[in-house]
């Protein structure tokens, strides 16, 4: 009654415009995409996939010759107990690292997916490191490295002073290992896990660092990304974007690429932090992958989002398409490698596009048949090496390590 | 991104648009707005000092840096079996007593209950001067009003009580659950869960009243907006925020209202996060604004975006304290900024991790600047460098006075400072003073 008799009253009206601006991000349109120039002496990408992104650059780039090409089939899969997820493996020079997000890791034959050896620990988080001669954990004790070859426990770096405990997904360099941490990120010696720094942000590192030429890059939930001497932890400058950087940053030939929770892609001078250049995507940035002169990004929430084909000088688009399931990217000059939505069906599955295009030139179909059971699918991440994809799975309920090759005609 | 407020629309949305807001005209009893809305003023008639709530307190007296502290555990002067749970607000000071009102929405079996509790200021006495029961419990802090204080409840009410004997004067219903008055000379201005802003005069009548109203929420029906923060008063200008509980990324509006008669002088829209939103802060002809997961700088006369720090700590971001071109802002850790363009100058960091079961807190409440101090959780930072000078800061396991979980944190609006003495609240039931007594 009381807005009645405001209307009759010519009471004051107030509006607000509520018209809101795309998220699908500012930068070129669909008619200024043209196919990406790979540039092929550009290729990044080195043999073997020893953590998270490929390795301490986190380039997430896997070399031509080092790559399937598709129709791929499941070579093999290996079994775990264990309930808890999937893990993406690591793979280096024939062995498959990997657990069971639980308590046992697994080293496996990778051109079989036989077990080399098991162990059995206490809580074990969800990603590895391989450097050297060692397997690396982060747990609830802390970080422990374990012999490659049997599975011997070599060192454990325990937690750092206070309440803060290292998070997931370590990075090497062969000299030092960096991680997140509940409160910033740290670093221990990669030979014995001596502690040798903690920088404290105050607010959680979620994802792995890159470490290259005595600096580890970070993103942080405080919106920066931080560039800190790898000895001393000292704090060489910090970018401040709009939102967490939970993106693994990856630095090629100077530059930083790192996407940010903003949804903006920030390419950054690795000496100073300045930026080159940045690229509105729409959603938080999860990934980036670099190769050929070009970065591949992909974005999103719980929902499929958007993956771009950027060129790594400008920021300047080829391609975009609304296909990222949010489970990883490795990019080849010649394909990539991610998990793509379905056709109809809910869920995702493993698929490769065209670098240049960004076309879907293949998809695993069928993929329940072989793995069995009613709930078998495929999980985490790619880890791309050796000629294989390799990746997590479900099986029966059970966690599981997965492999793909190329496909023959006599194979099933 | 900003938004600015439009000519009206045609058609459907146009209309809807007019259900949204009025302004109905006020009653002549009522009142001019005061002019002087920027002096300090004796005690701490509602949190964050200034109905600027810029928490200034440059000029007052401190404590030491080694205060006397003593405490008070509200928890023994209730009667259990009739009271529930405490959930202490933010105190203020009366020219009598330091007052703490609590009461907390709760499910259950039990109604939701509070009390006003009053201790004499400047003595060691072990129990209150006089406590009154407030029957759905303070949903938020209260405020002084002359030589009354003005109790916001669960139940919708206004609840003025004279704060040197606790005898109820008036009462208002406003039919949703009011948000901490601002009082600025001869009115009050307070906000509700319904949507409503409204200033009223000493005896509680209405002077004017602005109903957001359901706002338009894509074809179907709205709902109104909550406007429960704590009106921020500066110049002729009344700064008031807004927030819908649905999935409209720009559900959040910081509107400026005339303080004559409330007309909307301009808006602005964000994104509030997930946590209830805080009070704005007035300084220098900015308007700062806790929202959600970034603190907003917005010019005052005009409503345009200065400056955004994206703060992303997950549990939102408190209302700022400003003074001397320097912004202070808890958001778990305690950072300051530059009040030009938002550059971190530095930050210290609180330890708790998430874990709800040590005593580590994260600093959320609304700190206090001094000249050289920053007063953040239950202690003093140095304002130039952050580094900690005295009392605790959330990173103590075995903290005294920091208890476990949500409620053993410090209530939200922060620490009152009065005559050189610190009083803070945890949310729990505990009054700590740091300076004073003997």
């Amino acid at each position: 009654m009381r807005r009645r008799a405001l209307l009759a009253a010519g009471g004051t009206v107030a509006t607000t415009a509520l018209a809101g601006c795309s998220v699908l991000g500012s930068g070129t349109g669909p008619s200024t995409d043209r196919p990406c120039e790979l540039d092929r002496s550009r290729e990044r990408g080195a043999a073997g996939w020893p953590s998270l992104r490929g390795g301490p650059r986190n380039t997430g780039a896997v070399p031509a010759a080092d790559a399937p090409a598709p129709p791929l089939a499941v070579d093999w899969v290996a079994g775990m107990s264990g309930l808890a997820g999937t893990v993406q493996p690591s793979v280096l020079d024939g062995v498959v690292h990997t657990s069971d997000y639980g308590g046992t890791l697994h080293a496996l034959a990778a051109d079989s997916g036989a077990s080399r050896w098991q162990h059995t620990v206490e809580d074990v988080y969800p990603g590895q490191t391989v450097v050297g001669d060692l397997a690396c954990y982060t747990s609830d004790a802390g970080i422990r490295a374990y012999d490659r070859r049997d599975g011997t426990r070599r060192w454990i770096a325990e937690q750092p002073d206070g309440p803060a405990d290292y998070t997931f997904h370590p990075t090497s360099d062969g000299e030092v290992l960096a991680v997140g941490t509940d409160l910033g990120v740290a670093a221990v010696d990669a030979a014995n896990g001596e502690r040798r720094w903690h920088h404290r942000t105050g607010l959680e590192t979620h994802t792995a660092p890159a470490v290259v030429d005595g600096v580890v890059f970070a993103g942080n939930d405080d919106t920066y990304v931080h560039a800190l001497d790898a000895t001393t932890g000292e704090g060489r400058w910090r970018a401040e974007t709009d939102g967490r950087v939970r993106c693994p940053p990856s630095v090629v030939d100077g530059t930083v690429f790192v996407g940010s929770n903003d949804g903006t892609v920030y390419a950054l001078d690795a000496a100073t932090g300045e930026r080159a250049w940045t690229h509105d995507l729409g959603p938080a940035v999860r990934v980036v992958a670099v190769t050929g002169g070009h970065v591949f990004a992909g974005a999103g929430g719980r929902e499929v989002g958007p993956l771009v084909a950027l060129r790594a000088a400008t920021g300047e688009r080829c391609w975009r398409r609304d296909v990222y399931e949010g489970r990883g990217l490795a990019a080849g000059l010649d394909h990539l490698w991610t998990y793509l939505p379905r056709d109809g069906d809910r869920g995702d599955t493993l698929g490769a596009l065209d670098p240049a295009t960004g076309e879907t030139v293949w998809r695993l179909d069928g993929v329940e048949g072989r793995l069995g059971g009613i709930r078998g699918r495929l999980g985490v991440g790619v880890a791309v090496a050796g000629g294989a994809v390799y990746t997590g799975a479900i099986v029966d309920g059970d966690v599981a390590t997965a492999r793909l090759v190329e496909a023959r005609r006599d194979r099933p | 991104m900003d938004r600015r407020a439009s000519p009206a629309a045609t058609g459907r949305r146009a209309l809807l648009a007019a259900l949204g807001t009025a302004v109905l005209a006020g009653c002549s009893s009522c009142p001019p707005p005061d002019s002087d809305e920027g002096s300090v003023r004796a005690g701490w008639p509602a949190p964050h000092g200034h109905p600027t709530n810029a928490g200034d307190v440059a000029g007052r007296p401190e404590p030491p840096d080694d205060p006397r502290v003593t405490a008070w555990n509200l928890h023994e002067f209730v009667d259990p079996s009739r009271d529930d749970t405490l959930f202490a607000r933010s105190p203020v000071v009366g020219e009598e007593h330091v007052l703490v009102a609590t009461g907390r929405r709760t499910g259950g079996s039990r109604k939701p209950a509070g009390r006003l509790f009053a201790f004499p200021p400047a003595s060691d006495a072990p129990d209150p001067a006089w406590t009154a029961r407030i029957g759905s419990g303070a949903s938020a802090a209260p405020a002084v009003f002359g030589d009354l204080v003005v109790v916001p409840t669960f139940d919708g009410r206004l609840v003025a009580r004279e704060t040197a004997t606790g005898d109820r004067r008036w009462e208002r219903s406003l039919g949703a659950a009011p948000g901490t008055p601002t009082v600025v000379g001869d009115r009050l201005y307070v906000g509700d869960r319904g949507g409503t802003l409204r200033a009223l005069s000493p005896d509680g009548d209405r002077c004017w009243r602005v109903d957001r109203g359901p706002l338009v929420e894509g074809i179907g029906l709205g709902r109104s907006p909550s406007a429960s923060s704590k009106p921020a008063v500066a110049g002729d200008l009344v700064h008031a925020v807004y927030t819908r509980e649905d999935t409209d990324p720009d559900r959040g509006r910081l509107v400026a209202h005339d303080r004559a008669d409330g007309s909307v002088r301009w808006e602005y829209a964000f994104e509030p996060g997930n946590r209830p939103v805080r009070a704005p802060a007035v300084a220098d002809g900015t308007v700062y604004l806790p929202g959600g997961e970034a603190l907003h700088a917005v010019d005052a006369a005009t409503g345009e975006r200065r400056w955004r720090y994206a703060v992303s700590a997950g549990d939102g971001v408190s209302t700022p304290a400003v003074r001397d071109g320097s912004v202070y802002v808890c958001a778990k850790n305690v950072h300051a900024l530059d009040a030009a363009d938002g550059t971190e100058r530095w930050r210290f960091v609180d330890e708790a991790v998430g874990d709800t079961f040590t005593r580590l807190q994260p600093l959320y409440a609304a700190p206090l600047a001094a000249g050289g101090r920053i007063y953040a959780g239950l202690g003093a930072l140095d304002a130039a460098t952050g580094e900690p000078r005295w009392g605790e800061f959330g990173n103590d396991p075995e903290s005294a006075f920091f208890g476990r979980s949500l409620g053993g944190n410090l209530a939200s609006e922060g620490p009152a400072l009065v005559d050189g003495v610190l009083y803070a609240t945890l949310r729990y039931g505990l009054l700590v003073r740091f300076g004073g007594g003997g």
